[in-house]
C-alpha cells in the first residue's frame, strides 16, 4: 500500500486503523500527511469545507499516486524523504492488541524512518480475505500455522529473506514453531509470533473439598478421570462437573493413542483407524458411562467456560488467550491454578492442542524490504517477544521463559505453558481445509449424543473424503 | 415584417423551451448522477460479476477457470443444499403467514380510541427497532434449556421444556417465535392502512346490518390488501435471507461444525463463500436464491390481481 493510500484511507476512515501516537514530526514529512495527522486531531472543530477541501485534495493525491508507477512513487518518497509506512494486520483480545501495538511503538522509536500501523480486527479471517481479493492487502498479516497454506498465493517466500540475512533457523526457533509455515514446495509462509498451547485450569477448592491433591507433574487419564469421579456431585442443572466440555477435547481425542484425523500427507482421512476410535470411545465414557463431563444435552446453553467460572466444574482447558477472561470473571469466588493436560499412561502421549501464530508477507506490498525488518525484529527481538508473550510463548529459546514473568493480576503456574511445548501438535487444520473439519466435527456431535462411536467416525470419514478429495483436486 | 417578426418570436420561444427542457434534462442527469453511479458501481457491476464467478471455479482471492453450470449442477447435488432449502423453506412458510396475523391483529388493536394509545403503539414497536445481534443475545438466553425463560414456564405447567437451539426438531421453531419480536414493522404499516380506511364505509355496513365478521371481511381486509400484499413481499424476502440467529446461536454454541437443524440458506452460502473460500460456488448458490425470489415475487405478483384491492381502480 502506497502511503498516499493510507492517507486517503485514513480520510475515508479514521476510525479504520489507530492513529499511531504523535511523535516529533522528522524533517520532510510530506505536507499532505501533515495536514491528514492534524485533521485527527481537530476533526471536531474542522467545518465543513475544509474538510471536503482536504478530502478532495486526498482524492486527488490517491489518484495520481494510481496512475503513477511505483518506481516514480518510490523516488517521490526518497526525494521528500518521507517515512516508509508499513500496516499490520492482526486479530487479537485487548491485551494482544495492545502488546501488538507497543510493539509497534518501540519498533518505531529505534527506527524513525519507519512507521508501522497496526490494524486488529475482530472479523480477522473475512476482513482479510477482502482485502486480498480487492488487491488492496497489507504489507503484513497474521498466519496461522493451521490454515494449511490457505493464502499460499498471497505470502511471500520468506526463506530468501532469511538465507539473505544469514538467519539459522534451525537453531533460531523450537521445532514446532515453522512446521506448519513449509509448503510442500519448500517455501516459508510465516514467521512465529509464538504458540498458544492448552493447559488446564483446576479449581483448586474443589479439588480439596473432594479430596483430591492437585497435581505438581505429569497425571494420566486415570488420574484425571479418579479426581474427576470425586468432584462430580448433585443433578440437573445444580451438577457439578468433574470437568467442562470443551472442544479441544473432541479436536485431540484421537491422538492420546496414536492416532490422527489425517494420514501423513493429508490425502486420507483416518478417523475412523482403531487407535483413533479409541480416543473418541474414551471421550464418550466421559460423558455418558462415568458422567463426569457434560453430554450434548447437559451442554447445551451453557458455555464450558462459564460452567468452570461459576464453581460447577472441576477442570477446563485454558490457553494463554483465556487467561485475563478467567481472572476476571472468577474473581475471588474460588482458587485456582493451572496444571497439565493429562496423559494417556499406556501410549505415554500428552498431545496438546496448539496453534502458531506468526507474520507473513503479502507478495502484493511495496515495502517487502522494510515489512521483512518489521517482522524478524517482532518475531525475534527479546524486548518484542517481553510484549507478545503476553498472549502466546516465543518460539526463540531464551524468549519461551518470558511468558512466567507475565503478570495477569494473580498468581498462576504460568511454567505449565512452557511445559507444554514439546508436546504441542496440530491438530485438525482450519483456513484451507475448513470445510473437512466441518464435515468431521458435525459427526462427533453424535458421539456427543450418545450414539455408538465407530458408526459416528465411520460416518464422519466418509463425509469428509470426499470433500477432501476435491480440495486436493482444485489445488492441482 | 410583423409575420417574421412573430415567426422569430416563437423561433425563439421553441428555441427557449428547448434551452429549459436540455437544462431540466442536464439537471435530472445531475441530480440522479450519485444514484446511477452508486448502483452501478455497488449493484450491477458486482451482480455481474458474480453471476460471471458463478460460472468459474474460482477460489476467494483470485480469478479461476471457466467451468460452466458445474457450480450449479454441484449445489443441486449437495446434501447441505438440501438441508439449507428445507430449513429456509420450513421458515418461511411459517413465519411469514404468522407475522402477517400478528401484526395485522396488534394493529387491529392499536386501531382503536383508547387513552395512552400512543404508549401501546410505541412498546409495541419498539423491540422491532433494536439491532439484530443483540436481540439474538436475549433470545439465547431466554431459550437457554436450563435456565430460560420458555423453558421456567413450561415447566410451571409441568412440561420438561427441550433444548431449543441445539435439539434439530426445535431449532427452526425457536428461530421462528423468535422472529415474531420484529413484527412492529408489519405492524406498523398495517396500521397506516387501517387509518386510511373510510370510517363511512364502517357507518353504512353497520346501518345495514353487518357484523364485526362481515365487516373484518368485507370492508377491512379487502381495503388493506395492498399493505397485506406488500408485507408479504417483503416478509418472503426478509425470510428467504434468515441468516442473523442461526448464526449467531451457532457461534455462541461450542459444538464445532454445522447445526443442520439451524442450517439455513444463506448460512450456506456464507460457509461456502466465506469460510470454505469457494468464492464461484458461493455465487453460484447466491444466484440460485436471487432467481428463486425473483420467480415466487412474479408468481405473487401475478396472483395478486385476484386478490388485491385497489380503491382507484388499481391505476396509478
Amino acid at each position: 500500500m502506497g502511503i498516499q493510500q493510507v492517507i486517503v484511507l485514513e480520510m475515508i476512515n479514521p476510525t479504520l486503523q489507530p492513529v499511531p501516537a504523535q511523535k516529533p514530526t522528522p524533517d520532510g514529512t510530506t505536507a499532505s500527511a501533515t495536514i491528514v495527522r492534524s485533521s485527527h486531531t481537530e476533526r471536531n472543530g474542522m467545518n465543513k469545507k475544509v474538510l471536503s477541501v482536504l478530502l478532495g485534495a486526498a482524492l486527488m493525491v490517491g489518484a495520481t499516486a494510481c496512475g503513477a508507477d511505483s518506481s516514480n512513487n518510490s523516488d517521490l518518497r526518497q526525494n521528500e524523504n518521507a517515512k516508509t509506512t508499513i500496516s499490520v494486520f492482526t486479530w487479537g483480545y485487548p491485551a494482544e492488541k495492545q502488546a501488538r501495538e507497543q510493539q509497534a511503538q518501540l519498533y518505531m522509536d529505534t527506527h524513525p524512518d519507519i512507521n508501522v500501523k497496526i490494524e486488529v480486527s475482530p472479523d480477522y479471517d473475512r476482513k482479510l480475505a477482502t482485502m486480498l481479493s480487492s488487491n488492496n492487502g497489507p504489507d503484513v498479516f497474521e498466519v496461522s500455522d493451521d490454515w494449511f497454506h490457505l493464502w499460499k498465493d498471497q505470502l511471500v517466500d520468506l526463506k530468501q529473506y532469511s538465507d539473505r540475512d544469514g538467519l539459522n533457523l534451525d537453531t533460531l526457533f523450537a521445532e514446532r514453531a515453522l512446521q506448519g509455515y513449509w509448503t510442500p514446495e519448500g517455501k516459508l509462509e510465516g514467521m512465529p509470533i509464538g504458540l498458544c498451547p492448552f493447559v488446564m485450569a483446576v479449581n483448586t477448592d474443589l479439588f480439596k473439598s473432594a479430596g483430591v491433591e492437585v497435581p505438581t507433574g505429569k497425571w494420566t487419564w486415570d488420574e484425571v478421570l479418579a479426581a474427576a469421579q470425586k468432584i462430580t456431585k448433585g443433578d440437573g442443572a445444580d451438577k457439578v462437573y468433574g470437568m467442562s466440555d470443551s472442544w479441544v477435547y473432541d479436536q485431540t481425542m484421537p491422538f492420546y493413542f496414536g492416532g490422527d484425523y489425517y494420514n501423513e500427507d493429508k490425502t486420507k482421512v483416518t478417523i475412523n483407524q482403531p487407535e483413533s476410535v479409541k480416543g473418541f470411545q474414551f471421550w464418550s465414557d466421559l460423558m455418558h458411562k462415568h458422567k463426569v463431563m457434560p453430554d450434548f444435552d447437559a451442554a447445551a446453553g451453557v458455555q464450558g467456560n462459564q460452567r468452570f467460572f461459576s464453581g460447577k466444574a472441576g477442570m477446563a482447558p485454558i490457553n494463554m488467550w483465556d487467561i485475563q477472561d478467567f481472572v476476571s470473571q472468577i474473581g475471588d469466588s474460588f482458587n485456582w491454578d493451572l496444571v497439565s493436560m493429562p496423559t494417556e499412561a499406556s501410549s505415554g502421549l500428552t498431545p496438546v492442542w496448539s496453534i502458531v501464530e506468526g507474520y507473513g508477507i503479502w507478495q502484493g506490498s511495496k515495502q517487502k524490504d522494510a515489512a521483512w525488518d518489521y517482522i524478524k525484529w517482532a518475531t525475534t527481538d527479546p524486548a518484542s517477544l517481553k510484549l507478545s508473550s503476553i498472549a502466546a510463548i516465543p518460539m526463540t529459546p531464551e524468549g519461551m521463559n518470558l511468558v512466567v514473568g507475565q503478570d495477569f493480576g494473580k498468581k498462576l503456574n504460568l511454567q505449565k505453558f512452557v511445559d507444554a511445548v514439546p508436546n504441542a501438535i496440530l491438530t485438525l487444520p482450519g483456513g484451507a481445509f475448513s470445510e473437512v473439519s466441518d464435515a468431521v466435527n458435525e459427526n462427533l456431535n453424535s458421539i456427543k449424543k450418545g450414539g455408538d462411536v465407530k458408526t459416528a467416525l465411520d460416518k464422519a470419514a466418509a463425509d469428509a473424503q470426499p470433500v477432501l478429495d476435491r480440495i486436493w483436486k482444485s489445488k492441482k | 415584417m410583423s409575420s417574421v417578426a412573430t415567426i422569430q418570436t416563437a423561433r425563439s420561444k421553441v428555441a427557449r423551451r428547448s434551452t429549459e427542457s436540455r437544462r431540466e434534462a442536464r439537471n435530472f442527469w445531475i441530480y440522479v448522477s450519485p444514484w446511477i453511479f452508486g448502483f452501478l458501481t455497488f449493484v450491477l457491476g458486482p451482480m455481474i460479476y458474480s453471476l460471471y464467478l458463478s460460472l468459474t471455479d474460482s477460489p476467494l482471492g483470485s480469478l479461476g477457470d471457466f467451468v460452466g453450470v458445474a457450480n450449479y449442477v454441484e449445489v443441486f447435488g449437495d446434501d447441505l443444499f438440501h438441508i439449507a432449502v428445507r430449513n429456509t423453506a420450513y421458515y418461511a412458510v411459517v413465519s411469514v403467514p404468522l407475522q402477517l396475523v400478528l401484526a395485522f391483529f396488534l394493529a387491529t388493536l392499536l386501531n382503536k380510541r383508547i387513552p395512552a394509545i400512543g404508549v401501546f403503539r410505541t412498546i409495541f414497536y419498539l423491540p422491532s427497532v433494536i439491532a439484530g445481534i443483540s436481540t439474538v443475545l436475549l433470545w439465547s438466553w431466554i431459550f437457554n434449556a436450563n435456565y430460560g425463560l420458555v423453558n421456567y414456564l413450561l415447566s410451571l405447567v409441568g412440561i420438561d421444556g427441550p433444548n431449543w437451539l441445539s435439539d434439530e426438531r426445535y431449532a427452526i421453531p425457536a428461530i421462528i417465535i423468535m422472529s415474531l419480536h420484529g413484527v412492529g414493522g408489519a405492524m406498523l404499516i398495517f396500521l397506516a392502512a387501517l387509518q386510511d380506511v373510510p370510517s363511512e364505509l364502517y357507518e353504512s355496513a353497520q346501518l345495514d346490518g353487518a357484523g364485526r365478521a362481515q365487516q373484518l371481511f368485507r370492508i377491512t381486509l379487502p381495503m388493506v390488501s395492498p399493505t397485506i400484499f406488500f408485507n408479504l413481499i417483503l416478509g418472503i424476502i426478509g425470510a428467504l435471507q434468515v441468516f442473523t440467529q442461526p448464526y449467531i446461536f451457532g457461534q455462541l454454541n461450542q459444538n464445532l461444525g454445522r447445526n443442520r437443524g439451524m442450517y439455513v440458506y444463506v448460512q450456506y452460502l456464507f460457509d461456502a463463500g466465506f469460510r470454505y473460500y469457494r468464492a464461484g460456488y458461493g455465487s453460484a448458490i447466491a444466484w440460485i436464491l436471487f432467481a428463486f425470489t425473483l420467480v415466487i415475487s412474479l408468481i405473487i405478483m401475478r396472483t395478486s390481481n385476484s386478490w388485491v384491492y385497489y380503491s382507484d381502480g388499481g391505476r396509478d
